[in-house]
């Protein structure tokens, strides 16, 4: 082992005690800013930087069949059933609402049309809207979400990357849509 | 990203030259496994990503830009994970390759850390919550201090160098 090193008169003992100081202080900015950053990314703390009437106006979808309507969190859980039409499929013909289920960003309820037993059209009637980056991630995974329901036909949909908890609460909402529309024509 | 943080951290404290004769072994032994663990488990990641049913092909989760959705965040994961390898998989051949080759294989971890972090802020469902934010921001803190620790030593190095030269 190496005896550490004494200090010699007339030389700085604590040769490295600025870059400790300098190491420290670009730590505490870089944090600081990284933080920053994080808080204005995140949407700077506005819990309704988004409303419901720009969120409608903004989002499109890809597909002419879908619509994505704005978060109302007032909407009940109830089931519409608008038309009737003998179903040719597994499915009754008329329109469900899904409940409404809950993520940590807000509730996602879908909205599904059957026509001739299938689903032709599925509308997010709920969706996290509150913060900006909430807003981008849903519309960014709703559509696909949707699309892939007119695709699969069922609940059996992948997650999106990056939206986990809007896709899970997609999923539980139109497997309640879809099981209301079993029901119905059982 | 924590067990490739601890391992860059470890190696910014304890890999210096001032601190080659002193520092204990079981240091170096640490930073190797946690270095081999944090590409073990972002090897995992990747599968799981593949295989969890995402609606990523596994061309998407190999090649950086070929993913349709997320490209750019994808990317900064890939990229990372390949940095990743080449900082963990020239470890074994070290003694074969130039020091200097090496040692800027080695460090190109850094940059990969930045990647890291900036994939799973912009793909990770957690990202907004308080404990991610709270991890990620205590993480750059113990990750800057050793790294501009070394940065100043080394400034601090070359002026003198040019002192005594003049």
């Amino acid at each position: 082992m190496n005896s550490p090193q004494l200090p010699q008169p007339g030389k700085r003992r604590h040769a490295a005690k600025g870059s400790r100081r300098i190491a420290l202080g670009l730590s505490v900015v870089s944090t600081v800013g990284l933080a920053g950053w994080m808080y204005s990314a995140a949407g700077g703390g506005s819990t309704e930087s988004a409303s419901p009437t720009s969120v409608q106006d903004s989002i499109s979808i890809p597909s002419t069949s879908t619509t994505l309507a704005p978060t109302t969190s007032n909407r009940n859980n109830s089931t519409t059933s608008t038309t009737v039409v003998p179903a040719t499929g597994s499915l009754r013909d008329g329109t469900y609402t899904g409940t409404s289920s809950s993520t940590r960003w807000g509730p996602v309820q879908v909205k599904i049309t059957v026509e001739g037993g299938k689903i032709t059209d599925v509308q997010a009637i709920q969706y996290p809207a509150n913060d900006n980056r909430s807003l981008q991630i849903s519309r960014s995974s709703i559509p696909r979400l949707v699309q892939s329901t007119l695709t699969a036909q069922s609940a059996s949909v992948s997650s999106v990357s990056g939206a986990t908890y809007t896709s899970a609460s997609y999923k539980k909402s139109l497997q309640s849509a879809i099981d209301q529309s079993r029901a119905k024509a059982s | 990203m924590v067990l490739m943080s601890l391992a860059v951290i470890d190696g910014l404290l304890f890999s210096g030259r001032q601190n080659r004769r002193t520092r204990p072994v079981w240091l170096m032994d640490l930073h190797r496994g946690l270095g081999g663990y944090a590409l073990a488990f972002t090897g995992l990641h990747l599968v799981s990503a593949y295989s969890a049913g995402l609606g990523y092909s596994i061309v998407a989760v190999v090649v950086p830009g070929v993913a349709k959705e997320s490209t750019i965040p994808l990317a900064f994961g890939i990229i990372a994970f390949y940095i990743m390898s080449i900082s963990v998989f020239t470890s074994w051949p070290k003694r074969l390759l130039p020091r200097k080759f090496w040692h800027f294989l080695h460090v190109l971890s850094i940059p990969a850390l930045i990647l890291v972090g900036l994939h799973g802020w912009q793909m990770g469902s957690d990202s907004r919550i308080g404990w991610y934010i709270a991890v990620t921001l205590v993480l750059t803190a113990i990750t800057v201090y050793p790294f501009a620790l070394r940065l100043t030593a080394a400034w601090q190095k070359r002026v003198e160098k040019v002192a005594v030269r003049s």
